[in-house]
């Protein structure tokens, strides 16, 4: 008899947590949407050596796609500078740009962090980018502060900004 | 020489099942539990793992050398001077190895290659043949630490260093 309820307790766990699950699957809340943008921003960036023009063509559209029309960007450069870009044709001609230059590039946002603002139409978000070249020893790591607004339903990167963990 | 099955019976049998589990499996499986939990609590909470990736910090640390970085070690007292520390960017995936060498409040400043501690010079024994870095003074914030790496044989441009809000010190190196 007890073993009998346990075990019906435990089918019970299991369907509300399948339950959950799929709810939060179908129907995200607006932090996991934001991270899907970044995750979508993240793999349009990268590419990899030896990618075809039609992949290019492909990248290219979805980071328009992710890129509100104002968007704003900073970043610092390698050996010291800040580099200022705004707009979206000027961030996605120059993220496209850089292919022809690069042999492949991996970005990977990590330790992120993300608060949407109570209206449920802005956010922010801090993260750490790690851009590696392949078979390079070295990466660039830069500390980002991101705004991000919703457009038409979708999420869309508004400002980002290198952060400086040391300063001078 | 004997070929009765009994004996057969009566001799251990020393299955990979027993090897693995032990005796008594239960006991072993809940052991092995034990020392899981307590593992991802030590490396997670307390000391996190890390690997030096870079040059930086020579000749003190070397490349790819592995360490611990002990957050508990600030729970006393305030990080001092000469500490190894973890300076975070977002989080603590990747975070910077560098050595304090002025503390809140302190004036400081880095002349032909001397570090100058409110106007003194600071002994630094940990250096080998330090470049003529500048750094003209600046009085850190009362939650501010001056960190830098050991190798100063670097050009200065290269090296990445400057004052850590103290909230950005995850913990000390182990050793």
């Amino acid at each position: 008899m007890v073993k009998a309820r346990l075990i019906n307790l435990a089918l019970l766990v299991l369907v509300a947590g399948l339950g959950v699950f799929l709810w939060s699957h179908f129907f995200p809340n607006e932090e996991k949407r934001v991270r899907k943008c970044l995750e979508g921003l993240q793999e349009a960036v990268s590419f990899e050596a030896g990618g075809s023009l039609a992949g290019t063509a492909a990248d290219s559209e979805r980071l328009r796609s992710l890129l509100a029309p104002d968007v704003e960007v900073e970043v610092e450069m390698p050996g010291g500078g800040r580099e200022a870009m705004s707009g979206r044709a000027e961030i996605v001609q120059a993220a496209m740009g850089a292919r022809q230059y690069l042999r492949g590039l991996k970005v990977e946002l990590l330790d992120v962090a993300v608060q949407v603002e109570p209206g449920k139409d802005r956010a922010a978000c801090s993260l750490t980018a790690k851009a590696t070249q392949p078979g390079d020893r070295d990466y660039v790591v830069q500390e980002m502060r991101l705004e991000l607004v919703k457009q038409d339903g979708q999420w869309r990167l508004r400002k980002a900004a290198a952060i400086r963990p040391l300063k001078l | 020489m004997s070929l009765d099955p009994a004996d057969n019976r009566a001799a251990p049998r020393w299955t990979w099942k027993r090897l693995v589990l032990g005796r008594r499996p239960k006991v072993t499986l809940i052991r092995a539990a034990a020392m899981l939990v307590l593992a991802v609590v030590v490396f997670k909470f307390v000391l996190i793992p890390v690997r030096v990736d870079g040059d930086s910090m020579e000749p003190t640390y070397r490349n790819g050398s592995i360490n611990f970085i002990n957050q508990w070690a600030y729970r006393s007292h305030p990080p001092r001077r000469g500490d190894v520390v973890a300076v975070r960017y977002a989080g603590k995936s990747i975070m910077l190895l560098k050595r304090i060498i002025a503390l809140p409040g302190e004036e400081v400043a880095i002349v032909r290659g001397q570090v100058m501690i409110n106007g003194r010079p600071l002994q630094e024994p940990y250096l080998k043949n330090p470049a003529p870095w500048q750094l003209p003074p600046r009085r850190l914030e009362t939650n501010e630490y001056l960190v830098i790496g050991d190798n100063r044989t670097m050009v200065q441009s290269q090296h990445l260093f400057g004052a850590a809000r103290a909230d950005r010190i995850v913990g000390k190196a182990l050793w």
